[in-house]
């Protein structure tokens, strides 16, 4: 490459001098350091480009708040989590057990399967991780429970929860 | 000496292709990149199995910050402006309080109808903050939105 560029002055100068006498060489314009520079910027773009999208969890809420369904208390299956993330449920007003999140969707998925009408109710303690809210909900979608409703873990559910432990 | 010479020719390789491949490539990822400001608050994503992506424009971004605050961003400049002012336009998120939330998410709405609201919460964030969210979002009309979360790797 360097031999090629240094070339190539010199026979253009001759030729002015001595009229007709040049022959006719390609310019060669040395494009190393031009190429140095797209590559370095393609580097840096590719390195700081993230392709991948993140991924969300879609939400549907029911229009109105005041919504209100009926339903039996024996298809009522309530999941109650306390601050430190524990998870414990019930159906109807049976006490709570507690089980464990790697139990969790096998039993959601055997509950709905034995009944097809269950609906869940999540309750969470405003103090919980949000990190938590968002893992019972996967594991719902997981286990193909695609309707629940998520509300606060009031003074009552945790009443409930300790004399559960007690 | 002289038989020598006319066989030392320099190699010369045809860079051309290189390089036009080269530039194709440096356009493309420059023109898709955007930068991003800094965010206001670094945010920890919690993980879920959920594989729906994020729409790339459009976006009305919720963050809730693990110390409990709550910031919005809109992904249009000019609505940021509009909603925050011109002095917050370049930021990535204004923190909003929760009683304010409902009135911009409906001053954003009205602007740009198509808008789809996502909630970028920290995984140490309180529930609390999160459901109170959702209670503002429900009473805006905003009945689906999008939670955001890495994906679970198992």
């Amino acid at each position: 490459m360097s031999g090629g560029g240094g070339d190539a002055p010199q026979p253009r100068s001759h030729g002015k001098k001595k009229h007709k006498k040049g022959k006719r060489l390609g310019i060669r314009i040395d494009m190393t350091p031009l190429v140095d520079v797209a590559f370095l910027l393609l580097t840096f773009f590719m390195l700081t480009t993230s392709m991948s999208r993140p991924q969300t969890m879609e939400i549907n809420l029911p229009p109105d708040e005041t919504a209100k369904v009926e339903i039996a208390e024996s298809n009522l299956i309530t999941l109650r989590i306390n601050e430190k993330g524990d998870v414990y449920w019930n159906i109807g007003m049976d006490a709570p057990v507690k089980i464990e999140w790697t139990k969790l969707r096998g039993f959601i998925r055997e509950r709905s399967v034995a009944n097809t009408k269950l609906v869940t109710l999540i309750k969470i303690d405003p103090k919980a991780k949000y990190e938590v809210m968002v893992n019972i909900m996967d594991e719902l979608n997981q286990a193909d429970m695609q309707r629940f409703s998520i509300a606060r873990l009031n003074d009552q559910d945790k009443k409930i929860l300790e004399s559960v432990k007690g | 000496m002289p038989r020598i010479k006319p066989k030392r020719h320099g190699v010369l390789i045809d860079m051309t292709p290189l390089v036009d491949v080269a530039f194709l490539l440096l356009t493309f990822f420059m023109l898709t990149t955007s930068f991003k400001p800094p965010e206001e608050v670094t945010i920890d994503l919690p993980t879920s199995n959920s594989v729906i992506k994020l729409p790339s424009s459009n976006v009305i971004t919720l963050s809730l910050s693990n110390d409990g605050r709550i910031f919005m961003d809109v992904d249009s400049q000019k609505l940021r402006g509009r909603l925050f002012g011109k002095e917050n336009e370049n930021k990535a998120g204004v923190e909003v309080s929760k009683d304010k939330l409902g009135e911009y998410l409906m001053q954003a709405r009205t602007s740009n109808p198509r808008l789809v609201t996502v909630i970028k919460g920290d995984k140490g964030a309180e529930f609390g903050i999160a459901q109170d969210v959702m209670d503002v979002l429900q009473k805006a009309r905003i009945t689906r939105f999008n939670l955001l979360t890495n994906l679970e790797n198992n």
